[in-house]
């Protein structure tokens, strides 16, 4: 290497000064990781050069081949922990669909359309490894939408054969969307110049002293193998993967799709055979995360919506159920106070531009009998403490009004109003934003049930502290709970963490019933923070 | 015409019932009825041979249904599923995605991100069941058995006596009409009732 190869290799690398400056003024704690970046990079193209170098130089067609199929497999691997399913169960036909898609287009393109030597290296590889990266993109959009299809509409795959369809041909409503997933985005891509990637490729078609005419010709086979290739693996990748998913009665082989389905049409009796059936064949799941994913619920019109965040029905104490628009609290006549709150908190509410600055505190004139007022809180020295929080609630100016009221309300120390329990929310509005949804329940916890200290004419409990509880139902499920006790000194959040079952016992509530007896029991007997 | 002969059902290891012997015969409209759990749908699904019998055969016009030969079998049923108003995308198919064009080009090696597409499905409604319903015996005019599971579980009344119309003048035309329900209109507008419980 000679000296001004180096100097100009240190001169080049000096514009990573621009970004390092930039995270070094505004955020130093990244300036590592960029640093270790940087260095992958460097090593990963350093490899990936005397590799293909190496693949020229040698030129052996069984060495070609031989990289042809460990490309394959890496891809299918790709796609399988993309679309999250078996890989042990299903890597052998994904990585046949793309070796054979890739291959056969490819030889198709070497030998008949530019034509070529086909294992001449400086051809076969840039070709090939093009081919097989977009099949592998596509694949992934094919099989996720092919096996999403097949989960939430599993009754429409059993009805065609009911009526008498073959296999193959009741398989075509989800065929067909499986080819839409992956003709669409090309369609759409087709008729767009593509401003930045095709100029490097065509720099370097012409450096390599191309005509313009055959570089053009080059790139046009490309872009239709690009097509065909994608077509074609993800066509064999279904054929192939066909007997992994469906057992040798035409049942879909997975544990998800019936829960999917148990959940979707809770309050619509589900068929008593197809219970059982999800547990003889739990052995056969092809799922890489077991039945334990309740999918997430957006509610949609017309459709009963299960809401994981409501605890069960209260016996042993007084309990008005209140939905409103962004919570529904279970309001307790004699403590004045909500037995708890609970709420769907997703990352779209997590903001919004209702600011709290307008709202004032209100009476809810939906409880009959004595409610707690703001004159109760006036000189009390206690805090006006929201148990859904006003930040939870920006995304609407009904929900933001209806957080305000007091059966949303209860009094709560001011130091931990304004620390420890903001932390907290703000906290969950991460999980939020980081999760796409969480459910929380909270509320007030009472450690003697008589001669509870009280605040004002209406005699509002004043609780002895508060408890929260958290579930995520994204990936595996968890959930986590937290106590803070009613006073203004310092409780670390560490401290605080307790599991959902110790707050149970200690409450006498029952949360997350709607989850799967399993899934409840699991994610209740554990909470760690360094989890989340 | 249906028969079952001491057949025993169930799933997996687990036996629902035992020795049923029954025929469901041409023109006639026949009721499996029985308490939640009792195995009505199982033995739809057996007589579609979708699950196999434990014991005993069942057999279409006299000759014996297997799981092999049932695929066959079924070419001559019409069957209304239980979770029949989950069909949305058979009575409307969905479109076809709409795609922003990207700048990656028509080969894109990025890898796509995959948000959580299991999208909610409206379930049908009442009046969508049903002519979703008489559009499938429509199509299936020549198949001389009709398998309904609960077809009027999401229906409302009106809609039921819809449902009932529809599957007596599938008897009418002499056909073998087998329904698993347990509404009273429907158990008392059947020709023959197999109770489930009382075996």
């Amino acid at each position: 290497m000679d000296k001004g190869l180096i100097l100009h290799t240190i001169l080049g690398l000096l514009l990573l000064l621009i970004p390092a400056g930039a995270l070094y003024l505004l955020e130093r704690k990244m300036l590592q990781s960029f640093a270790v970046s940087v260095g992958r990079m460097v090593v990963q193209l350093l490899v990936l050069c005397l590799m293909v170098w190496a693949l020229i130089r040698v030129n052996n067609p069984w060495l070609l081949m031989a990289w042809l199929v460990a490309m394959a497999v890496y891809s299918g691997w790709l796609v399988l922990r993309r679309c999250k399913l078996n890989i042990a169960k299903l890597l052998p036909a994904v990585s046949v669909g793309l070796f054979v898609g890739t291959a056969f287009t490819g030889f198709w393109i070497l030998v008949l359309a530019l034509p070529v030597w086909v294992f001449d290296a400086r051809w076969f590889v840039p070709v090939m490894a093009l081919l097989m990266g977009h099949a592998m993109a596509m694949t992934i959009r094919g099989l996720n939408t092919y096996v999403t299809a097949l989960k939430t509409d599993e009754q429409q795959y059993e009805f065609l054969r009911g009526n008498g369809q073959p296999h193959f041909k009741a398989l075509q409503p989800f065929l067909r969307r499986s080819l839409l997933a992956v003709l669409s985005p090309t369609i759409s891509n087709l008729s767009v110049l593509c401003l930045t990637s095709m100029p490097l490729l065509l720099g370097g078609l012409f450096l390599g002293g191309m005509s313009p005419i055959n570089a053009f010709v080059l790139m046009l086979h490309m872009n239709v193998g690009c097509v065909a290739a994608s077509v074609l693996s993800l066509a064999i990748t279904l054929f192939l993967t066909d007997k992994s998913l469906f057992d040798k009665f035409g049942k879909l082989m997975t544990v998800l799709a019936l829960v999917t389905l148990v959940l979707s049409c809770k309050g619509n009796k589900v068929g008593e055979g197809v219970g059982s059936v999800s547990a003889s064949q739990e052995s056969n799941g092809f799922y890489q995360s077991k039945a334990e994913t309740p999918k997430p619920e957006t509610p949609a019109a017309g459709k009963k919506v299960v809401m994981y965040e409501m605890p069960a029905a209260l016996k042993d104490r007084p309990e008005q159920i209140l939905k409103r628009k962004g919570y529904t609290a279970s309001y307790n006549g004699q403590t004045r106070n909500p037995n708890w709150v609970a709420w769907h908190l997703t990352k779209s509410h997590t903001n919004g531009s209702f600011q709290r600055k307008n709202e004032v505190f209100t009476e809810d004139t939906d409880i009959k009998g004595v409610r707690a007022t703001d004159n109760d809180y006036y000189n009390s020295r206690y805090d006006r403490g929201h148990m859904c929080p006003a930040g939870d609630n920006k995304w609407d100016k009904q929900a933001m009004e209806q957080s305000f009221l007091f059966t949303n309300i209860c009094p709560q120390n001011h130091g931990l109003n304004k620390y420890e329990w903001n932390d907290l929310e703000i906290l969950c509005r991460d999980w939020a934003r980081e999760y796409g949804a969480i459910d929380i329940v909270c509320g007030p916890i009472y450690y003697q049930n008589t001669d509870q200290k009280t605040i004002g004419r209406n005699k509002v409990w004043v609780p002895d502290a508060f408890f929260k509880v958290v579930l995520c139902r994204q990936g595996k499920p968890k959930a986590i709970g937290f106590i803070y006790k009613n006073l203004g000194k310092k409780q670390p959040m560490e401290e605080a963490v307790c599991t959902v079952d110790e707050i149970e016992q200690l409450t006498g509530m029952d949360f997350f019933p709607a989850l799967d007896d399993n899934i409840e029991d699991r994610v209740e007997a554990s909470a760690s923070l360094s989890e989340w | 015409m249906l028969e079952v002969k001491d057949a025993t059902i169930g799933i997996g290891e687990k036996v629902l019932a035992q020795g049923l012997c029954f025929t469901a015969r041409d023109g006639q409209l026949t009721c499996i009825t029985g308490s939640e759990g009792s195995g009505k749908t199982t033995l739809i699904r057996t007589l579609m041979g979708f699950l196999p019998v434990k014991e005993g055969f069942v057999s279409v016009d006299g000759e014996l249904l297997t799981i092999r030969s049932a695929p066959v079998f079924r070419t001559l049923m019409t069957y209304l599923p239980q979770q029949i108003q989950m069909l949305r995308h058979q009575l409307m198919p969905p479109e076809a995605p709409t795609c922003e064009p990207e700048e990656q080009t028509v080969w894109s090696p990025a890898i796509p991100l995959l948000q959580e597409q299991i999208g909610e499905v409206p379930p049908l409604s009442p009046e969508e069941i049903v002519s979703l319903a008489s559009e499938t015996l429509r199509q299936a005019a020549d198949k001389p058995i009709v398998i309904a599971d609960e077809p009027a579980a999401h229906l409302t009344f009106e809609m039921t006596q819809r449902m009932l119309e529809l599957l007596r003048q599938q008897a009418a035309a002499g056909k073998t009409v087998l329904i698993a329900s347990r509404k009273a209109e429907i158990i008392a507008n059947a020709d023959q009732v197999i109770d489930l419980d009382r075996l």
